[in-house]
């Protein structure tokens, strides 16, 4: 080396000296903050090349599915709290003459329960069962009205799910995961198929039965998609949608020049910053002015003649889950996209009468089994069964063992959470009718053919809609994220 | 128009950049030698100009894409590797000029340079002749893959177990690895022959002991074993495809007997039945249409600007669905509208439009309208002889409309209508039977049966 080397090795090494870890974070200060940065710019897609025109306009504009699906829209009857399956759908003859007896160890060996404790007995079927329609289908005397579209139905009766309190249940039921955060099912269907009627929300839920989901509106809600996707609950009674009339003193032109000038200065935000939760706002506040029209209009059970009342059993001025069924019709005729119906109160522990299996449930199914036939019916007649799907169920299913809380027997008849096997039931939107897929061992504790996860159900769900449940996704936090997660599977032998 | 001519210049003008590219990598080592030294002096100059019209070729071919001809995944990947290429010459240039002299590097970079260029040129090639050009002489001259045919069968004893089943299952869920594109495996599975030569382990059938095949052994691995078959995390084979491909295998591997010649247990015939309502339901939606133009974006920007909700049916091809139920502009126009897309439309949806018989006569040479709902319109039975124009119409919904049995009178005994809705119209349940005399492959829907009434309507449980 030679000496101009030396030199100039020895002054980098000196300089070196008077870099300390001080020096070090400061440097790296500038580097986090640039990939912090990154993560935060993430949702603006200023780097995208895709032009938006079309979603700057309408992001519920219509998408291509990823082949052609038999449903357009889907009907989702969520029964909160989650009915036994052992009364409706899952005849157990055998867990008849088990009744009573100490459940065997082997089942309960190692497993927990929400509320089960120690030794309990099994409960044999609180119902009568006979086989209905041509397919002879097995149900129970709790469904007399529900016997006669028997022949339209797909009863899975092996779902299982992992998990067995209520709120964590209905995340995983609608939004794919036991946490908060995703968005639910009908936002993903929304968000892949966009809406047929620009005037009206392309998601809709109605609750019935008291008390909202135990989950809340996370069921509904949109996760990481743009809120435009989320689910409006709406009311059967009084304003349909809260919030949604105009003050006193303010006309609609009035209502129209705000709204546009508002608009205006959020597009031009748009333009500078990309964020789509910008695009979501501006389709709202356009959508809520249609809706001041178009809602009252479909959202009323008023304008149906007397004998539709009669058919679904309404009862108009109150809030029932008969008038939600009737308006899930009305809205569906009218191009929304997905509704969901809750209708809380299947929570049947036996530890009051109206949580008894021959009591409350009975109750339950009595106000209900009428309203879903009506519904299958009426959808039929107006040919609307065919593309439109129909989904029953709880979140979960219920013990083939008569809840023992805290070690007690409880004073009524009752079962505990069960997630190892209960039963739904599929309707219309190109799923047979007239057929029944899984199988539980003979005490219906666990499911032993035809065994399909929650996720399939919601793989089978977007199949329906023209999805590949792996295909539609959306690109958040670096990385894509769909409804099924990494599991699911389209349940193909129930599709006709 | 003039945006089009450029981008047509694209494939003349990328031998541009790519030529002169190659050139100066082939002076870069050339100029090593001595005799040739002179050559160092003029590669700047060049490689200057390769990245100016490397820039125009990117120019064109962007616009060329913008015509969205191409599958837009190897459109993109063609466009970034081109970018790169340019960028990393506009990189080497800089770098030979003020920073690096050292002869390694430089050779590194100037192999990673041309990898760069070749592989640019390669995805390029593929775009514009396809994929697979390149390897296209060597691969035999039978090289078509003999994949399954649409069913042409009536009844799954008919049909031939190795040519309507197993090879069915075969194109769909291992053609793709093992066919004409790739051979995983040195392995062809697409024809009796190519399944009989096996792969880079030898035979994949044993005829002489099934049991002992290498393709059965595959397929009845774990799924997480490496050699399962399909690969983990690719489509894999239903439960009862796999019954059906290892009772073909287990019996001997028969290639052209049919199915009604075998013996079948239960859990066999479930399998066939559930792989023969596959394959009917398959055909049932995927209906065979024609290839038809995409809809012009400025056409499509003004339907929906009148109100038109048009849904595409499908990414595969170019069908809509069209809806309207808040038409922007009055009536009439909106429908003339409409036959700017006429071959377009096959599902069309007038439910609740003030629609009337003459309004209909629009709809005249929507030749491929294959479901149609007029309920809540005003049509009356006049409307109905309209309906033996469209071929394919499948569903026809007149609910809630003044049609009578007259109407339906009107249609074609021999139509293919499949479903007709008229709940609350002039037609009785009573004409129902003698409707469907006159039209054996139409069912005819009104309303429901009533609800009987069942104590339990009254009856709630005290609580
Ligand atoms: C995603 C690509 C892919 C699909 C789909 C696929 N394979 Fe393969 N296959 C491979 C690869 C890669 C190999 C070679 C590696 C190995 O031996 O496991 C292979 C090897 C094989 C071999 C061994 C060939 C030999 O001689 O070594 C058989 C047999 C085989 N596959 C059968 C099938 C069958 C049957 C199906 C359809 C049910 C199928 N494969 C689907 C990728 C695939």
């Amino acid at each position: 080396m030679n000496k101009q080397d030396n030199l100039y090795q020895h002054a980098k090494f000196s300089g070196l000296e008077f870099n300390t870890r001080r020096h070090f974070l400061k440097d790296c200060r500038t580097g986090i903050g640039m990939m912090a940065l990154g993560s935060l710019m993430d949702s603006c897609n200023i780097f995208s090349d895709k032009s938006d025109a079309s979603s700057l306009s309408n992001p519920l504009a219509p998408k291509a599915p990823h082949f052609q699906g038999k449903a357009k829209s889907v009907i989702f009857l969520h029964m909160a709290g989650a009915p036994s399956q052992l009364e409706l759908f899952d005849y157990k003859p055998e867990l008849q003459k088990m009744d009573g007896l100490d459940c065997p160890d082997s089942f309960i060996q190692g497993k927990k329960f929400a509320f089960i404790r120690g030794v309990p007995k099994l409960l044999g079927p609180q119902a009568q069962f006979k086989q209905y329609g041509e397919s002879g289908i097995w149900l129970s005397d709790n469904l007399p009205h529900f016997t006669k579209v028997i022949d339209d139905v797909t009863v899975l009766k092996a779902v299982h799910t992992d998990q067995f309190n209520h709120a964590p249940a209905q995340l995983l039921m609608h939004t794919g995961t036991a946490r908060l955060g995703r968005p639910s099912m009908g936002a993903w269907a929304t968000y892949g198929l966009g809406s047929e009627n620009n005037n009206l929300p392309g998601f809709v839920v109605l609750t019935s039965g008291g008390k909202n989901p135990d989950a809340g509106k996370s069921v509904w809600g949109s996760g990481f998609l743009p809120s435009v996707y989320q689910g409006v609950h709406c009311r059967s009674e009084g304003d349909p949608v809260l919030f949604l009339k105009d003050p006193n003193g303010f006309d609609r032109d009035m209502r129209k020049s705000s709204i546009e000038a508002i608009n205006k200065v959020n597009e031009l935000s748009y333009q500078e910053y990309k964020d789509p939760e910008i695009l979501s706002r501006i389709s709202q506040y356009e959508m809520a002015f249609k809706m001041q029209v178009a809602v009252p209009d479909v959202m009323t059970i008023a304008d149906e003649p007397a004998y539709i009342h009669e058919m679904y059993g309404t009862s108009q001025g109150q809030s029932s889950f008969a008038n939600n069924a009737l308006l899930a019709r009305k809205l569906v005729e009218k191009g929304v996209r997905f509704v969901q119906l809750f209708d809380w109160g299947w929570d049947s522990h036996g530890t009051g009468p109206v949580e008894a299996l021959d009591k409350g449930f009975i109750d339950k199914c009595h106000r209900t089994d009428k309203v879903i036939t009506a519904l299958l019916m009426d959808l039929k007649q107006r040919g609307l069964l065919e593309d439109t799907l129909v989904v029953w169920g709880g979140e979960f299913g219920r013990t083939p063992m008569q809840e023992n809380r805290d070690g007690k027997q409880n004073k009524f008849k009752g079962r505990d959470h069960h997630s190892e096997a209960f039963s739904m039931w599929m309707a219309g939107g190109g799923i047979k009718g007239g057929f029944t897929y899984g199988e539980t061992d003979p005490i219906g504790y666990n499911a032993i053919e035809g065994k399909v996860s929650v996720y399939d159900i919601q793989a089978t769900i977007l199949n329906q809609l023209g999805f590949d449940h792996e295909q539609l996704t959306y690109q958040f936090q670096g990385r894509p994220f769909r409804l099924t997660d990494v599991f699911g599977k389209v349940i193909d032998p129930i599709i006709a | 128009m003039i945006i089009e001519l450029i981008g047509k210049l694209h494939p003349v003008l990328v031998h541009l950049p790519i030529g002169i590219f190659l050139i100066a990598i082939a002076m870069e080592f050339i100029g090593r030698t001595k005799r040739f030294s002179h050559l160092q002096m003029s590669i700047e100059f060049i490689l200057i100009i390769g990245v100016i019209t490397g820039a125009f070729s990117l120019i064109t071919g962007y616009l060329l894409s913008l015509d969205g001809s191409n599958d837009s995944d190897s459109v993109n990947l063609h466009k970034w590797v081109a970018i790169a290429s340019i960028l990393m010459f506009a990189a080497y240039y800089f770098f030979r000029k003020h920073v690096i002299h050292k002869k390694t590097i430089q050779t590194v970079a100037l192999i990673l340079l041309l990898i760069m260029i070749t592989l640019t040129g390669h995805l390029g090639g593929s775009l514009t002749h396809g994929e697979g050009y390149l390897t296209a002489a060597f691969d035999k001259k039978d090289d078509k893959s003999e994949i399954a045919s649409v069913a042409k069968f009536e009844k799954i004893e008919d049909a031939k177990l190795y040519e309507d089943v197993v090879l069915h299952t075969i194109t769909e869920k291992c053609v793709q690895c093992h066919g004409a594109n790739r051979q995983k495996g040195m392995l062809r599975l697409d024809g009796k022959e190519r399944m009989l030569k096996g792969g880079k382990n030898g035979d994949v059938i044993d005829l002489k002991n099934p049991e002992n095949s290498e393709i059965l052994k595959r397929l009845l691995l774990e799924l997480n074993d490496d050699h399962h078959m399909p690969p983990k995390d690719k489509n894999q084979l239903s439960e009862d495809e796999l019954v059906i491909l290892t009772w073909w295998l287990r019996n001997g591997a028969e290639f052209d007997k049919k199915i009604a010649l075998y013996n079948k247990d239960q859990k066999i015939e479930k399998a066939l039945n559930t792989f023969h309502q596959k394959i009917k339901s398959e055909t049932k939606i995927e209906v065979i249409r024609e290839k038809i133009a995409a809809i012009p974006p400025s056409t499509l920007s003004k339907l929906e600007k009148s109100g038109w909700v048009i849904s595409p049916l499908s990414s595969k091809d170019n069908y809509v669905r069209v809806v309207g139920f808040n038409l922007e502009v009055p009536l009439n126009s909106a429908l003339e509208g409409l036959k700017q897309i006429k071959s377009n439309i096959v599902e069309l949806k007038f439910s609740f439009k003030k629609i009337s018989d003459s309004n209909i006569l629009v709809l005249k040479d929507f030749k491929n309208l294959e479901k149609l709902w007029l309920d809540h319109t005003m049509i009356t039975d006049k409307s109905l002889k309209l309906m033996n124009e469209f071929q394919k119409l499948t569903y026809l919904n007149v609910s809630h409309t003044a049609v009578t049995s007259k109407g339906i009178e009107q249609l074609n005994p021999n139509s293919m209508i499949k479903k007709i809705y008229a709940y609350n119209t002039g037609i009785q349940k009573t004409e129902l039977t003698t409707m469907s005399k006159r039209m054996p492959q139409t069912s005819f829907f009104t309303a429901s049966d009533s609800m009987d009434v069942v104590p339990s309507d009254t009856l709630f449980v005290k609580k």
